[in-house]
């Protein structure tokens, strides 16, 4: 018997490749969106501190603007630095 | 008075006797058959002497006149009563009542002559008086003597043949036509209408002088009601595509009216007032014609309802005859009558357990559409609409499905008209989900309020129930938006707005990944639609798995583009990406195989997706690799797609689901036979291709070729294993297989490629696994509910179904209650009510003891598990 495959609709699930499932400061998961999008993926992306803490862009952004922040990830308190994505 | 004069009063007395009885012998003799003459002439008779004998009293002989009008009179009225009796019994036809009749009105104006005479001769004043007098007794003696049920029996089938004849005669068509023509035709048909009616007014016209006619009354009026319904029945009945009551209508101008005319004729007024207090003829011809239409209404009206089922199946072709009904409605307070002939005619004929719930669906739109149509309040629609949401709601845990189903297939937009536009958007709130029913309410009555504004307020309609507005103030399981559209209305039937959208949002993904040709446009204008009605949050996530198709295009065509991802010739491959949180949780896992977000493919804790993750495990190189080996070319094909989606998209990754999607698959035999399947899960695909590599599989050594190294251990735990998991799902593959002929098992669990099919087989066969797995499913689905109305068939074969684990016991209780308060569950929810609640003691376990726990709970009867969701076990379900 030979066996062809003519044709094939394929699903994939993605998910964040970071080391922690949930945003330290939204409680929210990752693969969803931080509390102000609607757009999980490219419309809320992950932000990787240089202590590897990630967190939703938008929950950090909003953290280090406010005054108490002092600039620091709010998990280790390590003064906050993005991590570069390119490798 | 001198005894002269007294004896010139006497002698004339005489005389007057004398010619009566002259005149009357001949008249006796002819009628003396018929009998009416003879009772006339008694009664002529008895009055004649009594008048004679007033005459004479306080004079001389007096005593002799007595005697004389004593034997005259007691001799002919025993002659008379005996001739009346005759009458009806011996006299049916037609013409021997009419010559019967005339007679005794000849009699009766002989008669009347005479005694003129004697007044005349008396110089009796006022004039006529006596004639007067003489007549109504006359009329009454006869009518007295009458048989009564004989004679109207016999009159009746006189009346109605006259009718029968008439209606032949008359025009077919309404006089009131176009043309010139117009007015001779008119007269040509009048003339005809008054030719065929000549003998019924004779008739009648003698029964009117003999004083007869008011008591015909009744019987005309049974005779015309008889031949009207008659006239409807056969008009009306099973021709759902005219509107019958205007050619009824004209029908009663034509052949009705005429024939009352003829019969009642100009003396209407005088005849028919008599039991009625209206006065002149004009009015009492309206009355009666007041009477016959509203028969006619009525009976169309029967006629209608009696079919009122057949009419809504129809449903379009229908509406001539839902006008009939409406306009009937209108003219006859049968409403209520109606209503509940209505509904049990429904719950007869749509709620029966033979009835497909797709097709009662179907049905139950079309009815909602006709019965609106007929009465724009709805209240008729409540009625019948309130047997059906309760048969659906205990009895057809599939409604909801056939709904979304019913809307997805094509044309289902148009069916539930979606398109109609002013709908009133009410946004599933997201947020006051947890704040329950109260605010729901409040925000109803809001709508409520706010359509009241816009609409300028029409009182409710006269008869609507008590009972109804009663429930609907106190909320309650009868209330329900009244005026909502269609789908809302379809939807609340059998179930929540949320619950729909839900049902909705998996059928969208069965229909975005299921198949190889998607049905994108379709999609997003059906998800435009119904954001319009539900609100922009209510379908976001449905939107969100729109746009992962659309992108995964998008990132596909890229790919191809930059060469990443190479396809071979005359194979079409399309991903879609998901963003697993938008899509319904059975994308990812289907019969406790799949892709476990959160969770890893490689460990254990597969069917735990709620369990906390493993970090170290879930970031092994391998967790991004598929449960699966693929097949090829798809190995290659999703390989390279995770390398380019890992680069451009860092640092995202992909995970592959190899129960999900679809796969085109062609087989070719030794021989010659060529085996192609549409719509096989890639899973299918992965075990077929490994019997074409080798003829011969045992279950676990396909289970070792297909699974990645990692899944191969076999069950150490109280959990079943991914290996288990996957055995079950290989086994129903490989079912799926033989079932088609491709492959066949040898022993036990050796299963081997059928290469030469022992009766040749068609050539080329090709298969739709859709329709192939659809049809018996369904099928089977369907019988099991009926039979036992839970699916836990392939829940409790799996192997951890034995029991619960006694740790799990002590929630039962709590389960048990929980669902004693909310109507029905999934398991998800109760898992994390559980979670929440629970303290003493705390609930750590998993989905899949919780699982266990219910199957317990199934099996000892207090819990049903259909379509996924759990609830205690009615006294019906038994």
């Amino acid at each position: 018997m030979r066996c062809e495959i003519l044709g094939a609709r394929l699903v994939a699930a993605w998910t964040w490749n970071a080391s922690d499932d949930t945003c330290g400061i939204c409680r929210l998961p990752f693969d969803a969106t931080c509390t102000d999008c609607k757009l999980p993926g490219d419309g809320c992306p992950l932000a990787i501190g240089q202590c590897t803490h990630p967190f939703h862009l938008h929950c950090i952004l909003k953290w280090l603007a406010s005054a108490n922040s002092r600039g620091q990830c709010p998990l280790c308190r390590q003064e906050w630095q993005f991590q570069q994505q390119a490798e | 008075m001198n005894s002269e004069s007294w004896q010139g009063w006497w002698r004339e007395a005489v005389d007057a006797d004398a010619l009566v009885s002259r005149k009357s012998g001949a008249v006796v003799e002819a009628l003396s058959r018929v009998g009416l003459g003879t009772a006339l002439l008694a009664h002529h008779w008895t009055e004649c002497l009594r008048q004679v004998e007033g005459v004479a009293l306080g004079r001389d002989g007096g005593e002799s006149a007595m005697k004389r009008a004593e034997r005259h009179g007691r001799s002919l009225a025993e002659l008379a009563g005996e001739a009346a009796g005759g009458v009806s019994v011996r006299h049916d036809a037609e013409r021997e009542w009419l010559a019967a009749a005339r007679r005794a009105r000849d009699a009766l104006v002989e008669a009347e002559a005479a005694i003129e005479w004697l007044e005349q001769r008396m110089g009796w004043r006022p004039r006529g008086a006596l004639v007067q007098q003489f007549r109504v007794e006359c009329q009454a003696r006869i009518a007295a003597g009458l048989d009564g049920d004989g004679f109207r029996r016999g009159m009746r089938s006189v009346f109605a043949g006259r009718f029968e004849q008439l209606c032949t005669a008359a025009p077919t068509t309404t006089r009131l036509r176009s043309g010139e023509d117009t007015t001779v035709e008119g007269d040509d048909q009048d003339d005809l209408v008054r030719q065929s009616t000549l003998p019924i007014r004779q008739l009648s016209g003698h029964l009117q002088d003999v004083g007869l006619l008011p008591h015909l009354i009744d019987t005309v009026a049974a005779c015309a009601y008889a031949a009207i319904t008659r006239h409807v029945e056969v008009t009306a009945a099973g021709h759902f595509s005219c509107y019958a009551l205007p050619p009824l209508l004209s029908w009663l101008e034509r052949c009705v009216w005429p024939w009352l005319e003829a019969i009642f004729g100009n003396r209407s007024g005088a005849s028919l007032a008599d039991g009625h207090s209206s006065g002149g003829g004009g009015g009492e011809a309206a009355h009666w014609r007041a009477r016959f239409a509203h028969h006619t209404y009525e009976a169309l009206l029967a006629v209608r309802t009696r079919e009122m089922f057949d009419m809504v199946v129809d449903f379009p072709d229908s509406l001539p005859a839902l006008r009939d009904v409406r306009e009937c409605l209108v003219h006859t307070d049968a409403r209520g009558e109606f209503a509940q002939a209505v509904r049990a005619q429904f719950r007869r004929r749509l709620l029966q357990p033979g009835a497909a719930t797709a097709d009662q669906v179907l049905h139950y739109v079309n009815t909602v559409k006709a019965l609106r149509w007929i009465d724009p309040y709805g209240l008729l629609l409540e009625s019948v609409s309130e047997p059906v949401r309760q048969y659906w709601r205990q009895n057809r845990g599939d409604a909801l499905r056939c709904v979304v189903e019913t809307l997805t297939a094509p044309g289902g937009e148009a069916l539930f008209e979606l398109e109609a536009s002013g709908v009133d958007a009410t946004p599933l709130g997201g947020g006051n989900a947890a704040n329950g029913d109260k605010e729901e309410e409040e925000e109803e009555e809001e709508e409520e309020e706010e359509e009241g504004a816009q609409a300028p307020w029409q009182p409710e309609p006269l008869d609507a129930p008590l009972r109804l507005h009663t429930s609907i103030r106190c909320g309650g399981a009868a209330r329900r938006p009244r005026n909502a559209d269609l789908l809302s209305r379809v939807i609340h039937m059998v179930s929540s707005r949320e619950a729909f959208v839900a049902e909705y949002q998996q059928c969208l993904s069965e229909r975005l990944v299921g198949r190889l040709q998607v049905p994108y446009e379709e999609a997003l204008q059906q998800v435009e639609m119904l954001k319009v009605r539900f609100g922009d949050v209510a379908l976001s996530r449905c939107e969100m798995m729109l746009k992962d198709v659309s992108d995964s295009r998008r990132l596909w065509n890229s790919a191809r583009a930059d060469g990443a991802v190479s396809v071979p010739d005359g194979t079409a491959v399309a991903p879609v990406i998901a963003s697993y949180m938008c899509w319904p949780p059975t994308l990812c896992q289907s019969q406790g195989v799949g892709w476990c977000p959160g969770g890893n493919t490689t460990s254990s804790s597969i069917s735990r997706p709620h369990e906390a993750p493993s970090l170290a495990t879930m970031r092994t190189a391998a967790a991004a690799a598929a449960a699966m080996r693929w097949p090829e070319p798809l190995a290659t094909v999703t390989a390279a797609l995770s390398a380019y989606y890992a680069r451009v998209k860092t640092p995202r990754v992909l995970h592959w689901l190899p129960h999900a999607g679809a796969c085109r698959v062609r087989l070719h035999f030794e021989d010659g036979r060529v085996l192609e399947v549409r719509h096989v899960a890639p899973v299918a695909a992965a075990v077929i291709s490994c019997f074409a590599q080798r003829s011969a599989w045992t279950e676990s050594e396909l289970l070792d070729e297909i699974l990645v190294p990692e899944n191969r251990q076999a069950a150490t735990g109280p959990t079943p294993t991914v290996r288990e998991l996957w055995q079950l799902q290989v086994r129903r593959v490989l079912r799926f297989w033989s079932r088609h002929g491709a492959i066949r098992a040898v022993d036990a669990d050796t299963y081997q490629v059928i290469e030469y099919a022992s009766p040749p087989t068609a050539a080329h066969t090709a298969v739709d696994a859709l329709d192939m797995e659809e049809g018996p499913d369904a099928l089977e689905s369907q019988v099991e509910r009926l039979l036992h109305d839970d699916d836990v068939g392939t829940a409790s074969s799996s192997s951890s179904a034995a029991s619960a684990q006694p740790e799990m016991l002590v929630y039962e209780n709590y389960v048990l209650g929980m669902l004693t308060n909310f109507e029905a569950l999934p398991l998800e929810r109760i898992h994390n009510l559980l979670k929440m609640f629970c303290t003493e003691p705390p609930y750590h376990q998993s989905p899949t003891q919780l699982a266990a726990l219910l199957r317990h709970l199934v099996n000892r009867g207090e819990v049903v598990h259909s379509h996924g969701m759990y609830r205690r076990r009615q006294p019906a379900d038994l």
